[in-house]
């Protein structure tokens, strides 16, 4: 109930306390992990799944966590190894095809992640969030008709799936109509204020109203799917060049360039520094205008 | 189930504790929002940066604190051997072209330090979840500041340009 309204925290301390009265309940250690992960805490999440898994190696909730903060550490081989063994177990469930064709699709085969999302769809013709995973698909790939049909579709299905909304609302902002994307976000964050999905687009729509933060924005988003490693190379890099530029071009005694590269460089240490503590507390104004609904 | 030693009791009122939740130890009065050691390294140098780095990590109870100080303790001995080696290769280079060389010691200084500010980021999230005390280091930045520049960077000139560049 509670990882359902996105209370991540709840849902930890309650299975917290099951596992202080039962610390070997292998269910329980497998969706701490699942909660862990939504909380991007993959090292815990990882030990907590590994736990479960040492009960019951082929326990499907502890496979399904596991490939998924495998996909979050970037270790794509040993998240296909998971998601194949689970669908191996569970053949007819389509999760366990969403989140193949999740993989596929991050590994840049949308044609692989299209087979997948069909098995899905042939395994329950009546799961909403297969249509929106379909839609989504077809967003990205920019087929925006099809996109749209597959919302629709998942939307008559199930009016109010939180997925189905924000896969339509990213077929929305790829059409130019913020106004309507913003007002189905914020109908998803009335019911779940912490949906991940939501709260991506809603910083979306922020980045595509404001072109200096959404510049931020994009550099941020970039940078994150680089991993931490890669991105402390980029910085270092950046700043390598940095500081070559400005030791040449004084050597060279060009000191108005050098000053001006010493210029562009503050500004992009101030750029980055302020751009970000602008652009949360856009969204924070944002999602503390959002009035919880009754069905919270 | 013998993995079930990875998960354990413990922590307040021997609840189960996860495994990246703090611990925090009788330091946890000195735990500071790691961008202050970072910022450390900048206003101050290493020797005020990397340490800080340590307890910090020790003041909150990280989980990766053994990590974090085997780290710079390796980051101390790499940090020589790199010198030595750009002052060897900087032996044949042109008048001025050492300073270019010196860059790599720069970079290889913020790589360290930005590697144990990720590390830390996440256990001080937590931390602060959790309503852990957290110090203001804007104070201990200005304090190394001074101190660095006035007393123990000179100092360290002294005893050769070599002690120095370690220790910025």
């Amino acid at each position: 109930m509670y990882l359902r309204s996105g209370n991540t925290a709840a849902a930890i301390h309650t299975l917290k306390r099951a596992l202080t009265q039962d610390p070997d309940h292998a269910q329980a250690h497998a969706m701490l992990a699942q909660c862990l992960l939504l909380d991007k805490r993959l090292h815990a999440a990882e030990l907590e799944a590994r736990i479960a898994l040492s009960a019951d190696p082929e326990m499907p909730l502890a496979l399904y966590a596991l490939g998924h903060i495998s996909i979050a550490r970037r270790r794509f081989a040993q998240a296909r190894e998971h998601f194949e063994q689970l669908i191996a177990l569970e053949p007819d469930d389509p999760t366990n095809h969403r989140a193949l064709a999740q993989l596929e699709q991050l590994e840049g085969d949308p044609a692989a992640a299209l087979a997948h999302l069909e098995r899905a769809r042939a395994a329950d013709p009546e799961d909403a969030t297969v249509l929106s995973d379909l839609a989504d698909l077809a967003c990205a790939q920019g087929d925006l008709s099809l996109a749209r049909r597959h919302a629709e579709a998942a939307l008559e299905l199930a009016p109010g799936d939180a997925d189905s909304l924000i896969s339509m609302g990213k077929v929305l902002l790829r059409e130019g109509s913020l106004e309507e994307a913003h007002h189905l976000v914020v109908s998803v964050l009335q019911v779940n204020p912490s949906h991940g999905g939501a709260i991506g687009l809603l910083a979306q729509i922020k980045a595509r109203q404001s072109p200096v933060l959404g510049l931020w924005w994009r550099w941020n988003t970039w940078m994150h799917s680089l991993g931490d490693g890669r991105s402390i190379g980029v910085l270092l890099a950046g700043f390598f060049v940095y500081a070559v530029l400005s030791l040449a071009t004084s050597d060279l005694g060009l000191q108005k360039t050098s000053e001006l590269v010493d210029i562009l460089w503050l500004l992009l240490v101030v750029y980055t520094w302020v751009g970000p503590v602008l652009f949360m507390r856009m969204i924070k104004k944002e999602l503390g205008e959002v009035e919880l609904s009754r069905d919270f | 189930m013998a993995s079930a030693e990875l998960g354990r009791r413990g922590g307040d009122g021997g609840g189960y504790r996860i495994a990246d939740e703090p611990r925090a130890g009788g330091l946890v009065q000195l735990t500071v929002n790691p961008l202050w050691p970072l910022f450390a390294v900048m206003f101050g140098g290493a020797w005020l940066s990397w340490p800080w780095f340590v307890v910090n990590g020790w003041a909150m109870g990280s989980p990766t604190r053994v990590r974090e100080t085997l780290f710079v303790v390796a980051a101390w001995v790499g940090s020589v051997l790199l010198l030595v080696a750009l002052l060897v290769a900087g032996a044949s280079l042109p008048e001025g072209g050492f300073k270019y060389l010196f860059l790599l010691h720069i970079l290889y200084k913020l790589g360290v330090t930005y590697r144990l500010y990720v590390w830390q980021m996440r256990p001080f999230q937590l931390h602060q979840y959790y309503d852990g005390p957290v110090r203001n280091g804007v104070f201990m930045v200005i304090a190394g500041y001074l101190l660095g520049e006035r007393l123990l960077l000179p100092a360290a000139a002294e005893l050769g340009v070599f002690v120095k560049w370690v220790l910025q």
